[in-house]
């Protein structure tokens, strides 16, 4: 599809408008929950310390229908919980969920001077807008940076598999998320997509994606294992079941300690989830190796090929049959568009969805790992399950927003708890949410705050296009990082842990390694050294000139989007009175070092 | 519209191992702090002759005909000058013209099968030595985390260099297996030599980096002091003071050195380098006890003898013989405390996850998966070189000859039976307590078959 930039800008205007004019009636027919009072918010909010908040402060007024069920929980199993969040530990975490950035020093200090009680919807609201101008490519917002980046990287979007069907596949992320189309729609598209070209058609890429290389095949493709994939890939990701293990083998005697839903699954069963794709032809139409048709012309699933990737198949019924209901196609349905319909209406859908989005704001899912349900403990293994069933309806009831989605849980105060604790933390806490998690940021966030906190950026080409970026997080895959420019950014992304989009995973833990390039890594020395137009130069030449006290709290405030303690800023003007400038470049250097700085806090 | 030449068909990296992307799963917020319950047989006779283990992988599977275990026919190029060097032993001596002169120290295994024929799954075989399970992926610790697990206790107060060190894996389709349910101290260092790392500090910054080192104490002071500092933030706090350990050290820079002599000798690539960093770390006695270097390529299913193709099977043999011979030679030329070489002390494995095809090449002049014929090459530590164990068809295809008082070939785990042994760890242990719940055997029955009965390949010592 090849429109004009203006028509699509116009397509935006009015799609873009029209879902808002859905959303408000949605909000007409679901009015959020009455707001806390005014001076009962600001009291709560000023009472927080920087350091974390209180423990068991009496009330935490609900925001909406999360807090009820999160709040109602601890009340019945007399659980103490944080505090609410102070102002700059708010406005760090919502930057860095929202937007994957760090906030300015200026940006900080007005949000936290505003004295509006309801500036962190305000701010929430801000960062979510999609800002429109005059050409398509100025229509960017940080928040679709960060959150088509989070969609590319759980459907494994990149060119070594895909060629340019990445860029397409990229772009039709960003524009879903933009005109907030309905996830269950974005999902029937992928499910459904037909093209002669996934260079040409975003959707479609995301079966691509699972396609098998067999030697035998004229068109290098094993289709059958690419309906395996494809089963286990959709199952996963869009209702949160991990088919891979019976892929193999029966559950039976296999997966009872493991996942008691999965143990009672049978192997044929998996292949009749499988066999909804196996029409579904997945060739190369031009001899290039990573551009590929999908069309619905394959024969049916062949019981008898050869796997190249697992235990070989037996003879069985493989009439397609959707896993959750035992339901089959409607005579004359094309079974691909029958399982779409079964998957996105099926409330397991909505469940995983909502899940997996809390997971990714909230540092743990309600069900975790958060694509790994056991469907055989809906009621147990949920930390509240009461919470998902609300949250997956108020998401259906929205018809699949996922910005509403979103909206909903940053909203809430359990969102906006703290995650610092007075009083003895117990880790049983943990799954009631009585605090905020704590999690490393990502590898790309780290490397963007590094980038951002020192105001020195790259300059990153995107393969396939005129485009040039400055942050990781705008970038479409880790293949855009090449050539020995980036070679210390690389090493720094690795070293955190880079999810390459194919083995599929994003190391969060710490590591020797990682420290060991905060302490020493070019890419941090070069950005704090003198001579260099940098944040450090940028303060030293202010006009009017600051104090050592005002300088400290500007570089807090870039690194760590807060102020300085006492015995923090002591040291801080010392190291600026004792080695001037070099001073500066030293507590650059010591405030990437300190730990929270890699932190979501 | 731009026409690429038709993708050789290989197994899809296709992203096989499933995982959460978003997995911040509680499992990693807080560090692992269960107490692992651990039984052993006792019934395994324990070498103990190792003090170390250098691993070098040969990842993508390299060809055992065209290299250890050479089969002439008339797809043979002549400049591979098949030579017998010694009676018994014929070698490629125009790929391996040092490692020919070294056969004595070599033991050639022709007789090595795998359980799998795709590079992840194998190669996750090959790190683990277990199959791979989606269900138990998260918790099951790679035989270098348990060989650091193992040899904790041997731990001086003076070493500052990590137990696992692993080199090179930064391309490798199944990556690199970390520590799964063991404490990280016991993961791999991984470093790229290509990337180089960030461990050694430059003479003229040191007095820089100490100030600011000092610096970052004193803004921790208040923090670090206080006790409610949260369990993640100590942990990643113990990361950088153990990379400061390393980097305050005086001897890091030699360990990490790469002297330029040293890479022209070693062949001046990843491998080499690689190589040399082993050599520099087993030397250095400070702690680490197993490297692992992922050798890169050898997945050649086209254009294999092609010279046209850069990085074909040529160039990867020079790599190799250059470093391996070099590391050989580097190591037995180094005495330890006790007179012995250094090469007496190190166990060095080296082999890829799999073999392949034999006979013709394929159509697009290369050599696919072959998971029933590979050569693996073993020295030091007691291994008695010059020998030739097991035999292949004339494709060189199939096991024919087992080449041990078994009447079958040798697996993985018997190799990594064999490192276990060599390093005095009871290979016969289980550690109960994990997260699914279920046992770790250090070694247990390939999924869907009994096969149990696992040895340490003891003919390479006699």
């Amino acid at each position: 599809m090849k429109l004009p930039n203006t028509f699509i800008i116009l397509i935006g205007f009015v799609y873009g408008a029209a879902q808002a004019t859905l959303f408000a009636q949605a909000m007409a027919k679901h009015p959020p929950e009455p707001q806390p009072k005014m001076e009962e918010l600001s009291r709560l909010t000023a009472k927080a310390s920087p350091s974390g908040g209180r423990a068991a402060i009496a009330v935490i007024p609900e925001k909406n229908f999360i807090d009820k069920f999160i709040f109602e929980r601890m009340k019945r199993d007399k659980i103490p919980h944080a505090g609410l969040s102070s102002d700059p530990e708010f406005f760090r975490r919502i930057q860095l969920d929202l937007t994957g950035r760090l906030p300015e020093p200026a940006v900080i200090r007005a949000f936290v001077a505003d004295k509006d009680p309801a500036k962190r919807d305000k701010v929430i609201e801000e960062l979510m807008a999609t800002k429109f101008g005059l050409q398509l490519a100025k229509i960017q917002t940080p928040f679709l940076d960060r959150w088509s980046y989070f969609f590319g990287e759980l459907f494994r979007n990149g060119t070594a598999q895909q060629g340019m069907g990445r860029n397409v596949f990229h772009d039709y992320l960003y524009d879903s998320l933009m005109l907030r189309v309905p996830y269950d729609q974005i999902v029937t598209e992928m499910i459904t997509a037909k093209t002669r070209s996934n260079w040409q058609d975003g959707p479609s890429n995301l079966l691509v994606r699972d396609h098998v290389d067999g030697a035998k095949d004229l068109e290098g493709v094993n289709n059958e294992d690419g309906f395996d994939e494809m089963a286990i890939t959709t199952s996963r990701l869009f209702l949160g079941i991990n088919l891979e293990c019976v892929s193999c083998h029966d559950g039976k005697g296999h997966l009872e300690k493991i996942n008691t839903g999965l143990a009672k699954l049978k192997r044929v069963e998996m292949w009749r989830q499988a066999s909804f794709f196996s029409k579904t032809r997945v060739f190369r139409p031009y001899s290039i190796s990573q551009e590929f048709g999908v069309q619905d012309n394959y024969p049916g699933y062949n019981l008898k090929s050869k796997s190249v990737v697992r235990m070989q198949r037996y003879q069985a019924d493989i009439q397609p049959r959707f896993i959750l209901t035992g339901e089959e196609p409607l005579p004359g349905e094309n079974w691909r568009s029958a399982y779409a319909r079964m998957l996105t209406s099926h409330p397991q859908f909505a469940r995983a969805t909502v899940n997996l989005i809390w997971a990714e704001l909230m540092g743990v899912g309600i069900v975790d790992p958060p694509l790994d349900f056991d469907l055989a403990k809906q009621d147990t293994q949920p930390s509240n399950p009461e919470l998902l069933d609300a949250l997956a309806k108020d998401f259906v009831e929205h018809r699949f927003d996922l910005r509403y989605l979103i909206q909903t849980i940053v909203t809430s105060n359990t969102y906006q708890l703290s995650s610092g604790f007075n009083g003895e933390w117990k880790d049983s806490y943990a799954l009631y949410f009585a605090r905020h998690f704590i999690r490393r940021l990502s590898p790309e966030m780290i490397c963007d705050a590094i980038q951002q906190s020192t105001d020195v950026f790259e300059e990153i080409p995107i393969a396939g296009t005129s485009i040039k970026v400055q942050r990781v997080i705008q970038t479409r895959s880790p293949e855009d990082l090449g050539g020995p420019k980036l070679k210390s950014m690389v090493h720094l992304l690795t070293s955190f842990g880079q999810n390459n989009r194919d083995k599929g995973e994003k190391e969060t833990s710490g590591s020797t390694v990682q420290a060991s390039v905060l302490l020493n890594s070019p890419f941090i020395k070069e950005r704090i050294k003198p001579g260099s137009t940098n944040r450090i130069s940028k303060l030293m030449q202010s006009d009017p000139p600051k104090s050592n006290e005002e300088m400290v709290d500007e570089m807090f405030l870039a690194f760590l989007s807060r102020w300085p303690n006492a015995s923090e800023k002591k040291a801080a003007i010392e190291s600026l009175e004792k080695y001037h400038g070099q001073g500066l470049e030293d507590l650059a250097w010591g405030l990437v070092n300190k730990v929270e700085f890699v932190f979501n806090y | 519209m731009i026409k690429i030449p038709h993708a050789v068909p290989t197994v899809s990296r296709r992203g096989f191992f499933h995982t959460g992307m978003a997995g911040v799963s509680a499992f990693y917020l807080e560090p692992m702090l269960r107490p692992v319950n651990v039984y052993a047989t006792e019934k395994a006779k324990l070498r103990g002759a190792a003090d170390y283990c250098i691993f070098l992988f040969l990842n993508g599977g390299a060809s055992q005909l065209d290299t250890f275990d050479i089969k002439e026919g008339h797809w043979t190029p002549p400049d591979f000058k098949v030579t017998t060097v010694k009676p018994g032993i014929v070698l490629p001596v125009g790929l391996f013209p040092n490692l020919a002169t070294q056969v004595d120290q070599l033991a050639f295994v022709r007789s090595v099968e795998a359980w799998e024929s795709a590079h992840a799954r194998a190669q996750y075989y090959l790190q683990v030595g277990h199959g791979f399970s989606p269900a138990r992926r998260k918790e099951m610790p790679s035989m270098g985390a348990v060989i650091a697990y193992e040899m904790q206790a041997k731990r001086k107060d003076s070493d500052f260099l990590p137990p696992f060190v692993a080199m090179n894996f930064g391309n490798s389709q199944a990556g690199l297996v970390r520590e799964g349910f063991l404490e990280s101290k016991y993961g791999p260092l991984p470093l790229d030599m290509q990337q180089g790392n960030d461990f050694v500090v430059a003479p003229e910054e040191k007095n820089r980096f100490h100030r600011r080192w000092e610096l970052l104490q004193r803004l921790n002071g208040e923090s670090t002091a206080a006790t409610k500092i949260p369990p993640i933030y100590s942990e990643f706090g113990g990361y950088g003071r153990s990379a400061f350990d390393m980097m305050n050290s005086p001897k890091i820079a030699e360990a990490l050195s790469l002297p330029a002599a040293d890479r022209v000798r070693y062949g001046t690539s990843p491998l080499g380098d690689g190589c040399i960093l082993a050599r520099n770390l087993v030397a250095s006695n400070a702690g680490t006890r197993f490297v692992m270097i992922s050798h890169n390529g050898w997945d050649l299913h086209a254009a294999m003898y092609d010279p046209k193709n850069k990085g074909n099977h040529y160039g990867l043999c020079r790599e190799l013989d250059t470093a391996f011979s070099a590391l050989i030679t580097d190591l037995r030329k180094t005495q330890t405390s006790d007179g012995a070489s250094l090469l007496d002390k190190t166990f060095i494995v080296c082999m890829g996850e799999f073999g392949r095809t034999g006979g013709d090449l394929s159509v697009n002049s290369g050599r696919d998966h072959n998971r029933f014929a590979s050569t693996a090459l073993f020295a030091g530590a007691g291994v008695k070189g010059g020998r030739i164990l097991g035999a292949t068809d004339p494709k060189g295809e199939k096991v024919v000859e087992s080449g041990w008082s078994e009447k079958r070939s040798i697996y993985t785990e018997d190799v990594v039976a064999t490192i276990y042994s060599q390093l005095g760890i009871d290979w016969t242990k289980k550690l109960t307590n994990t997260p699914s719940g279920r046992d770790f055997e250090y070694l247990e029955p390939m999924s869907g078959t009994d096969f149990m009965n696992f040895k340490e390949i003891s003919p390479l010592f006699s």
